[in-house]
């Protein structure tokens, strides 16, 4: 398969008034042309800022201080990190190419303007087609999303939608012009649970109808066990494991992996009992990161002269497989 | 609006009925002292017209009725029908107020809008620091001020809507530059306060509306941040902005009362105080009672607008 | 924190008050950041100081006048006569000569009479905090005259009247705004936590009241105050006159406060243990916005102030023998006076400043009671 996106050495920091947070440290991930990738982390591993690094919007109190996004456009390769983010070349990039949904579809869209209007916005931008053929298209993307009586819904505004209902139209604006590459950013945590399947079911029918790739960002490893192909697992800024979905599930590496999957229930037989188990400690303060291992603190691995002195580095431990821990890295690196 | 108006002019009729003693009584000693003589059967017919000898629902009700055949009573100090006298004021005040709002907004707008999008910057702390003079500064205040100043430093005084050679004349081009070349010092006057007051809501708003995730949305689809800033912070922020009007209207012509007092403005101001004053009570009550009619006017404007800018309001 | 409010015994009432007190020190601590809050703070602590001390910060009686000193202008307290350094400051005296075409008198200063200005100097008489007969004033002179802001046009010091013109000022501020908190927290109160019939009627009052342009509405009433009245009828019917508009923002705010607190878990279960109505309203809902109510009350002042000011200016407020800002700036009405002695605005300067520090105090109050905003 053919690389579509890569990732390397992300740094951003954000300047606050209490300091600066480091909230990506150095991440590196690789994403191939239908391929659905799940960046998962507890809130505030940086996972929604890196999302928005590749696209360069981020906060205008951030700064990205390192790092290279590479996209694969046709046999070109272009750092989107390089261009002027307020420049004509990103912009065409953006919505055409990359496109991005995000946790609140409320908030999400304009409460003042009409989903059609706000969906035709970017047809408008990137294809040559009039006012009338972007409405119609607008139309036919919101019945592929599932919306019933699109002709007359596309008039309506954000705030007379469900909530299931604006996610959905939410997807049809983000896939209007048919993108390569689609970023979720917690696409499903505002959402019931039963909503939650169908839009999860709704984007994997889009990526194959399209043939794109999906990064998909989630707290939720409930998410990426129904959808993801690839798994980087985030904490603090960096990421700790990255595998296939069946080698996070069934072979984890990461005592913080680990951890994580302990902490989903798990529906068991009676007469056999399983204590749901969560991590010790809650994620430290962003502005006061840990020496050595960042996760040192809560692992039950905790090698002491180790783990607090060195940080480790993602190292590539069976084929498509990496992790960052010293119990995998020779003694004496 | 009808029941705000109704009860209005019962307030109205209060303020008018609140001075001590009855009007007609000291209107015929006011005369009798300057010399002329009113004849009885006068008296009888301004006693009978107004309900003198009527309990109080009687004279309200003379009053009111008055008001729907355009007469508004009976000024004793001009001597003539307060229904002459208050229109080509309210007219003139109406101009002055208007022309003020549009000022107040484009002005506020600009400001609001520049000072929201270089937060922190230099001008925004100026525009700050001015809108806090401005709301600080009493609008009489602000009007001894520019007199002081142009008296001092251009030698003539700022006063008044026209030049002496225009002011009865009837109306003609000329009267009209003559007009524009005045109206700019009690624009600015009355202005001030207000503008000062929504460049810091529109600030306020903006600032808001830039960092909702739906301007991150329209930048992911590509949208350049001009066209984003234009097409959705400030579309959002304006809805305020907008149902603000009736307040700024109102308080436009609250505010451009005193101003016109104090730079003797041929508009309701001066006229009222001096109907105040002499306790001319058809006349001030006339005068307080349109005015608050354009202030509810100005409400009502601010919510029809309001509903069209603000598609939530408009499906409720 | 909340369930604990809710639990009235007197273990846990202590618990209340430990976190009341984080929330005041919190506000405190964010207060402090604002710099410019913190400035207005020592500028009104300034200005109320000494309107409250008026009589013993000003060097004369505000009604004493002198026919020889009819607008004259500053001067100024120094310490160095001709280069020459004196310990005691001193003012110089006037040279008044009368313009022979106008007839205008004109004062020039006179560098060959110098007079020393003493302290806790014997001058006019006044009731020091209105009680004790005294004559001490912080400083005056034995000889001339000391008019550190000028005269008005009638000889009189402009000083000592601006800072008796502060206690009216500045206290209007303060009795009407209490007033309108007391109206508005009431009927706000009764209106969000009510609602129904009551909720209406005082909707539609407020709606009503908000409906009448400010200005001429005072002019009418000031107006129409018996002109035999005394200064305290005037002053407490100026201020009743000032809050007829003022409690209508205030209550709305506490309304909209009360409805949604309404739904709260903690007035909830107040309400399942028992506790009565008022008892609610005082002791769980008041508590949980009166810092914001405070930040609005601060920022009601300046309005009150400003109020006044134009009442009294167009000679329906405050009425001579009192003084107040406005009807000080009264004197300056015509421009020619202002340009003979434009010292005569001096008052409407104490007014931008002192309305000035009061919204800065509110902006910094509001941004400190609202951690979230």
């Amino acid at each position: 398969m053919s690389k579509l996106l890569e990732v390397k050495n992300l740094t951003v920091n954000f300047n606050t008034a209490e300091g600066i947070v480091r909230a990506v440290r150095g991440v590196d991930f690789e994403v191939d042309k239908n391929q659905v990738l799940g960046i998962v982390g507890e809130s505030g591993c940086g996972k929604s800022v890196t999302a928005r690094a590749v696209l360069n919007v981020l906060a205008s109190n951030s700064e990205i201080m390192n790092g290279e996004v590479i996209y694969h456009k046709n046999n070109e390769k272009i750092d989107l990190l390089k261009l002027d983010k307020d420049g004509k070349e990103i912009r065409k990039i953006r919505g055409k190419e990359i496109s991005m949904i995000f946790q609140e579809p409320m908030t999400s869209f304009s409460p003042v303007h009409t989903v059609g209007n706000q969906i035709m916005e970017a047809i408008l931008l990137h294809t040559g087609l009039d006012k009338k053929e972007a409405r119609q298209r607008a139309i036919s993307i919101l019945e592929e999303v599932g919306i019933p009586e699109a002709q007359s819904r596309i008039d309506d505004y954000p705030y007379q939608l469900s909530g299931g209902m604006r996610q959905r139209a939410m997807i049809a604006m983000a896939l209007s012009c048919e993108p390569s590459l689609l970023l979720a950013d917690e696409p499903t945590t505002a959402l019931d649970v039963t909503i939650q399947a169908q839009i999860l079911d709704l984007m994997r029918d889009m990526k194959e109808e399209f043939g794109m790739s999906i990064i998909i960002i989630t707290h939720d490893i409930g998410v990426i066990a129904e959808i993801a192909d690839q798994v980087a697992v985030m904490y603090l800024g960096r990421v700790v494991e990255e595998a296939s979905v069946d080698d996070i599930f069934y072979d984890p590496k990461h005592p913080y992996t680990r951890a994580l999957l302990k902490s989903i229930p798990k529906i068991t037989k009676k007469d056999q009992k399983e204590k749901l188990l969560s991590i010790e400690g809650t994620v430290p303060d962003a502005y006061n990161i840990p020496s050595g291992c960042t996760f040192h603190n809560r692992c039950e691995e905790y090698m002491a002269g180790r783990c607090d002195k060195i940080q480790p580095e993602l190292i590539e431990i069976s084929p498509s497989h990496k992790v960052a821990c010293l119990l995998y890295e020779k003694e004496g690196d | 609006m009808v029941p705000t108006i109704l009860v209005l002019s019962i307030v109205v009729f209060v303020i008018i009925q609140l001075p001590p003693g009855d009007w007609l009584t000291s209107y015929v000693a006011g005369m009798r002292a300057a010399g002329d003589e009113v004849s009885p059967e006068r008296i009888d017919i301004l006693r009978e017209r107004y309900g003198f000898d009527q309990p109080m629902h009687v004279k309200y009700f003379k009053w009111i009725t008055g008001i729907f055949r355009g007469d508004f009573g009976f000024s004793f100090s001009w001597n003539k029908p307060v229904g002459e006298l208050i229109w080509s004021r309210m007219g003139l005040t109406l101009l002055v107020s208007i022309s003020t709002l549009i000022f107040t907004w484009i002005v506020s707008f600009a400001i609001g809008l520049y000072s929201a999008t270089h937060q922190y910057s230099i001008g925004d702390y100026l525009a700050t620091f001015i809108g806090f003079i401005g709301l600080a500064t009493p609008n009489f205040m602000l009007a001894l001020i520019l007199m002081y100043l142009s008296f001092e430093f251009f030698g003539y005084s700022i006063s008044g809507l026209f030049s002496y050679e225009y002011a009865n004349a009837p109306w003609s081009i000329a009267k009209l530059i003559d007009l524009l070349k005045h109206l700019w010092i009690p624009i600015i006057v009355s202005g001030t306060a207000g503008t000062a007051g929504l460049i810091r809501i529109l600030r306020a708003n903006l600032l808001d509306e830039l960092g909702k995730p739906y301007v991150v949305t329209a930048k992911t689809k590509g949208v350049s941040n001009l066209k984003i800033l234009f097409k959705y912070p400030v579309r959002i922020a304006l809805i305020p902005f907008i149902s603000t009007v009736g307040w700024t209207f109102a308080s436009l012509i609250s505010g451009s009362v005193i101003t016109a007092i104090v730079l003797n403005l041929p508009t309701a101001g001066p006229m009222l105080l001096q109907a105040l004053k002499t306790q001319d009570m058809y006349l001030a009550g006339s005068f307080i009672f349109f005015l608050s009619i354009l202030t509810v006017i100005g409400t009502l404007v601010s919510d029809i607008l309001l509903a069209i800018v603000d598609p939530r309001i408009r499906y409720k | 924190m909340e369930e604990k409010k809710a639990v009235v015994n007197g273990e846990l009432l202590e618990d209340e008050e430990i976190y009341m007190s984080s929330q005041w020190e919190l506000v405190w601590k964010r207060f402090k950041k604002h710099r410019l809050a913190m400035i207005a703070v020592g500028v009104l602590a300034v200005i109320y100081i000494l309107s409250i001390f008026c009589g013993f910060f000003s060097p004369y009686d505000p009604h004493n006048y002198d026919k020889g000193y009819m607008n004259a202008p500053p001067q100024r307290a120094r310490f160095f006569d001709e280069g020459e350094f004196n310990l005691r400051p001193f003012v110089y005296g006037y040279q008044s000569t009368r313009d022979p075409e106008t007839f205008r008198e004109t004062f020039t200063i006179d560098k060959s009479k110098k007079y020393p200005i003493y302290f806790f100097y014997r001058g006019d008489t006044y009731k020091f905090l209105g009680f004790f007969e005294t004559d001490i004033h912080l400083f005056g002179v034995k000889e001339g005259k000391i008019f550190l802001m000028g005269a008005d046009p009638m000889g009189r010091d402009l000083f000592s009247r601006i800072l008796y013109g502060a206690r009216i000022s500045t206290s209007i501020g303060f009795v009407g705004v209490f007033l309108s908190f007391t109206l508005g927290i009431t009927l706000g109160g009764i209106s969000g936590y009510y609602g129904g019939w009551i909720d209406m009627l005082i909707q539609r009052t407020i709606e009503f009241l908000k409906s009448i342009p400010d200005i001429p509405l005072w002019m009418g009433l000031g107006a129409a105050l018996p002109s035999d009245w005394g200064v305290i009828q005037v002053y407490f019917a100026i201020t009743l006159i000032l809050s007829l508009k003022g409690w209508t923002g205030m209550a709305r705010e506490v309304r909209s406060k009360f409805m949604s607190l309404k739904e709260e878990d903690f007035v909830m279960s107040a309400e399942l243990i028992g506790a009565s109505k008022f008892r609610i309203i005082l002791h769980h809902m008041l508590p949980s916005f009166l810092s914001h109510i405070i930040a609005s009350l601060s920022l009601a002042i300046p309005r009150m102030i400003l109020g006044e000011t134009s009442l009294s200016f167009l000679g329906l407020g405050i009425r001579p023998p009192a003084i107040s800002w406005g009807s000080l700036l009264q004197s300056a009405q015509k421009v020619r006076v202002i340009s003979m002695a434009p010292w005569l605005l001096l008052p409407g300067i104490f007014v931008i400043i002192t309305v000035l520090a009061f919204n800065f105090l509110g902006d910094g109050l509001r941004d400190a009671a609202d951690p979230y905003s």
